[in-house]
Formats: C-alpha cells, structure tokens, sequence
C-alpha cells in the first residue's frame, strides 16, 4: 500500500527492498480487489534513510504487507521511536489490525492517506478520523507516496508529533 | 529536496579503515507501514 | 514418512525425507504460502514455516547485494545452524523454495545435494510443462 514506494521516493541512500512476485495462490488468500498493478510483495523489510532539516536522521523501515508475516513485527518494530501508517481511503477497514498492532505496541504514530489522483473523495477529514477512531492529537495527513515532496511532509508530520509528545506515555 | 546519491550521515575515521558513525546526531528509527493483511470479504 | 502435499509435491518432498536425520521438509512459493510440507508438520506450522523461509531467502538475496553493493543477488542456497539443527534453504528460478530440516546429526553435504537435485528435478518440469494456464483450468 505504497510503503515500498514510499521509502524509494524519499531515501536519500539507494533503498533495499525485499519484493518476491505474488503468485495466483496468493491472489486467492490476498484481497486484491481494486489494487490493479501490485505484482510483487515485500516479504522482509524495506529500509532507507532521509535526514531532516535539524540535525534528526529517519533510519526508514518498511514492514511487511501480508498477514502471514505479522510474526516479524516485534523484531521490526524494535527500536523504533514511532511509526507511519498508509491508509488506502477506499478500504479503511483494512488498516483496523496495522492500526491496533502499532497502538498495542505503544508506538506514537502519523496516518497519511494514499491519495490516487482519480480516487472520488468518498470522506471528509473528519469523517476519515472518525472511522479510524484516531485521538484528536494523531496527525492525519494526505500523501503520495510516489512524490519525495508529499512523502516527506508526512515524516515530518509524524516527526513534529514525535517531538510534541516525548516522552511516550506509557499505558 | 532528498538527493538520491549523497550521503550526508557524518562518520569519522578512526584508523585502518574503520568508521564509527557521528552520534552527535540524533537517529531515529521509524516504521513505515499500511494495512497488515488485506481481509477477505465475510 | 510420507507428505501431505498440494497437488503432486510429493515426489519432490518424498527423497528430501530419506536422507537420514531429516526431520521435515516444505515446499512454499518465494512470497510465503505452503505448496506442500511433510508429516512431521501441522498445517499451520507448515504455513508459518512457508512464511517465515519466504521472509529469510529474501532478506538473505537482499544482503548478498547489499555486501557486494549491487541491487540483484541469486542465492544458491541458505543455511541456518541453531541449537535445532540445520535448515537448509533452497530456491528455484521459478518462484518456488525447497526447505528442508534436520536434526543436529544430518550430514548437510548429503542433505544439500538431495535438495539441489530435487530442486534441479522442479526446473526440469517446470520447463517441461510450458506456458502457465496450459495445466490449470480455472473455472469460467
């Protein structure tokens, strides 16, 4: 959902990327419907690196998109400071889990909207945070993945929530 | 705005090839991720 | 030991079992679902197994580029040597892995050269069957 895509538009290192094909069992388990072009998965993690104005280095990890990989999220998720979650506004439902998984680990966090430039806007802001159930102070912003500009103004988003909210309140 | 090909982490040299990155930066590891598991319809 | 295999995987997982100390052998597709896993397995571990090998071929391609600084990287194989034993992976050209496991005991030389025969076998008849579509009919 844009994560693999993400970390190339904005890594100032050459990225990694660990992509395998999708095969056609895979379409079977894979809700796939209205994701024309995905060909490929990412199966461990995609990494790049961005420094931002400030002196702050974002060391970028991408996670795994499939359900049978949620194992590795606790080995990926260690260490890291907060967390930017894609959202495909045409299928909130489907961010519910990565949205409780990142809350129970107790990552602060940033939602940037995917946008698709011939997406009908179905939801206003508020109706998107409120189908999320985010709290009032989880930045929520639009993004396009595929444009460094846009993908960087949501890392900073979810860098100046960081800032605002350090330290991490425990729950 | 990001440069595809420089590098701009500050690492020192301490001798016979060895580089220690410059920790007087801060670095910060974050997650990037999206719907985990695309659901089947009920 | 038999295999409770997919379609006809069985005979790629079957001569993997007889190499002494094997414990378990799967087949899986580079993006981590189960083709077919033998009897010393669930489903759902042979399923976490198809991931979890899916996840480690494709960080271990990965970081043979990322040493030689280049973006593609074949694997020939992969090893892992745990407290467990060994398992031994090997990926096909053609989306495909054969993992196998043995107990601390199995001669990995043995081991390696029945799966890489195997795996030879998978390419022999994957060329063989010609263009996708032509075994499978998918309902109209």
């Amino acid at each position: 959902m844009g994560k693999t895509t993400l970390i190339g538009s904005v890594s100032e290192i050459r990225p990694l990327h660990t992509e395998e094909q999708l095969t056609e069992a895979s379409a079977q388990v894979d809700d796939l419907a209205g994701v024309r072009d995905k060909s490929t998965t990412t199966v461990a993690i995609d990494f790049g690196r961005i420094s931002l104005p400030g002196g702050i280095v974002l060391y970028l990890f991408g996670t795994p998109g499939q359900e049978r990989f949620r194992p590795l999220w606790d080995d990926i998720a260690y260490g890291a400071l907060g967390a930017l979650v894609l959202v495909d506004a045409r299928r909130i439902d489907a961010s519910f889990d990565v949205l409780g998984l990142v809350e129970e680990t107790g990552l602060p966090y940033a939602v940037a909207f995917n946008t698709f430039p011939d997406a009908p806007r179905h939801h206003t802001p508020e109706q998107l945070r409120a189908a999320l159930d985010l709290e009032p102070a989880t930045p929520m912003v639009t993004c396009d993945a595929r444009e460094p500009n846009s993908s960087i103004d949501a890392l900073l988003a979810l860098v100046q929530h960081l800032i605002d909210h350090r330290p991490a309140e425990h729950r | 705005m990001a440069s595809a090909t420089s590098s701009t982490v500050d690492t020192a040299a301490v001798g016979d090839g060895i580089h220690l990155p410059d920790t007087a930066r801060d670095l910060v590891k974050i997650l990037v991720t999206g719907p985990f598991g695309w659901a089947r319809p009920p | 030991m038999t295999s409770r295999a997919a379609g006809d995987t069985a005979w790629v997982l079957e001569p993997v079992l007889e190499v002494p100390h094997v414990v378990a052998a799967v087949l899986l597709t580079r993006d981590g679902l189960v083709t077919g896993y033998t009897d010393a397995l669930s489903q759902p571990s042979a399923e976490r197994v198809a991931a979890i090998t899916s996840t480690v071929q494709g960080a271990c391609r990965t970081a043979a580029a990322a040493f030689a600084d280049t973006d593609r990287a074949e694997i020939r194989q992969v090893v892992i040597e745990s407290d467990h034993g060994y398992v031994l992976i090997v990926p096909t050209d053609h989306g495909t892995c054969v993992a196998a496991y043995g107990d601390p005991e199995v001669r990995l030389d043995l081991l390696a050269h029945r799966v890489h025969s195997q795996v030879a076998r998978l390419g022999e008849k994957a060329m063989a069957a010609g263009p996708r579509g032509a075994d499978d009919d998918t309902p109209a």
